[in-house]
């Protein structure tokens, strides 16, 4: 009978871990050792173990996940972000309204940087408030420019999608047509369980995709949801009715931001 | 500028979940045998892929993922085990089941338990890292070597110094 193998090895052999060959020889080796199929016998059972509540456990580790980019969330807020204009959510954080010498010089930098893509927006049209902030960009023909609340827009218009945040999270966007019609934006081509798009850290984003808008006239908005948990595009879209109405998020979506940015189809 | 952060995560985290799916019940296997204790294991079993989510970029074990896994559950568990203050409790019942079942038994008829009790505290990091891989882990030695990238010879050198203060542990012990 030839050596016995290590039980790292059994748990690679059971794995499927190994080359063809050493597989084929530890197979041999099971034939006529009890005491390594004891060892392997062992090593199955836990991992049947494990795997019998395979999906909790995997729901359970995405959960740990995000709340981990929550965390990271608050201690960027609490860091280096203050007020500026909102209609956030988060109107019972406390913490990003202490300010502290490096607080207040890390929100102006940021306000400075957004003041070329924000100065003629209303008040109430613009968050930025723990940490996020959303803008669309217009590409028609050759011109490219940063819309406003209630520009104009035209058939065939190209929009993009900038996003700055203070932290991680998952976006959402939606697109309200004149006649109410929702539509979800982003992610793109996504299934409705999916958890939108993951953004692991602060900064400026920019979507790839772009949209490109129909001849539908009329008054229409794009609504950002930031959040940081891994909200599913259904439980958004099953909320999105309220979020609308209210312009702020849903109990069950607290945690988060929103915001609207409101424009005309001629 | 693109959406690189937004894809680079989405990939990780399907990579995670991919890894998660194929490996976690052996990544248990390994924890319950290093915190005896169900529950715990499967606290660790989370972190460790947690853990792994954060450093995917640092991989750095060839084709599988297995070692790198197997090596961020064992750290895991470690910190676990010393955050609690059992490091010796715990250790020492897996390493006395296994070395028991060794030809060479790490202390002969002396109390395994009681002694790695108290030695385990008295031990450097890599030093409960070659045990804990070699012992409770059961790989060899090549394999621990592989793990920490030292050579064979040097895991060896080692095992037999943990050998003999474990013995001379016993001794003084049993002198007492």
């Amino acid at each position: 009978m030839t050596e016995c193998f290590s039980r790292f090895t059994l748990v690679r052999f059971h794995k499927k871990d190994l080359t063809d060959e050493t597989h084929q020889r530890i197979q041999t080796h099971l034939d006529e050792c009890s005491r390594c199929r004891d060892v392997l016998g062992e090593i199955q059972t836990n991992d049947a173990a494990y795997n019998r509540n395979a999906t909790a456990h995997s729901k359970r580790l995405m959960e740990a996940l995000a709340s981990e980019i929550q965390s990271e969330n608050a201690a960027d807020s609490n860091s280096a972000v203050s007020k500026v204009v909102a209609i956030s959510s988060r109107k019972t954080k406390k913490n990003v309204y202490i300010l502290i010498p490096l607080a207040a010089a890390a929100a102006l930098t940021l306000a400075l940087y957004f003041l070329p893509y924000f100065k003629s927006a209303p008040l109430d049209e613009i968050t930025y408030k723990g940490g996020f902030s959303a803008g669309i960009i217009a590409k028609r023909a050759d011109e490219q420019f940063t819309v406003r609340p209630n520009d104009v827009l035209r058939e065939n218009d190209a929009l993009r999608f900038r996003i700055q945040t203070s932290g991680a999270g998952y976006l959402y966007i939606m697109n309200i047509a004149a006649n109410g019609e929702i539509t979800g934006l982003c992610p793109f081509d996504a299934p409705l369980n999916s958890p939108g798009y993951l953004v692991d850290a602060a900064g400026e984003h920019v979507l790839d995709e772009s949209v490109v808008l129909d001849n539908s006239i009329g008054t229409e908005q794009i609504v950002f949801v930031f959040h940081s948990q891994p909200l599913s595009i259904d439980l958004i879209q099953k909320h999105a009715d309220d979020i609308i109405k209210q312009k702020t998020l849903p109990l069950k979506l607290r945690g988060g931001h929103i915001q609207f940015i409101q424009f005309e189809k001629k | 500028m693109g959406f690189p952060t937004m894809k680079t995560v989405a990939e990780r985290t399907k990579t995670i979940e991919s890894l998660h799916r194929r490996y976690a019940g052996v990544i248990f296997d390994l924890c319950v045998r290093i915190l005896k204790d169900s529950a715990e294991a499967e606290d660790a079993v989370q972190e460790t892929f947690f853990s792994a989510f954060r450093a995917l970029d640092s991989f750095t074990y060839g084709d599988s993922h297995l070692p790198w896994l197997y090596r961020i559950g064992t750290n895991v568990c470690l910190k676990m085990i010393r955050t609690k203050k059992r490091k010796g409790a715990q250790l020492s019942d897996n390493i006395e089941a296994t070395a028991a079942a060794e030809p060479e038994n790490l202390t002969g008829r002396l109390s395994i338990r009681a002694q790695l009790q108290s030695l385990m505290e008295k031990l450097d990091e890599r030093n409960v890292q070659i045990l804990t891989y070699h012992y409770v882990a059961g790989m060899n030695q090549q394999e621990v070597a592989d793990m920490l990238g030292i050579s064979r010879r040097a895991v060896v050198k080692r095992l037999t110094k943990l050998k003999e203060i474990a013995v001379q542990h016993a001794l003084e012990d049993h002198h007492d």
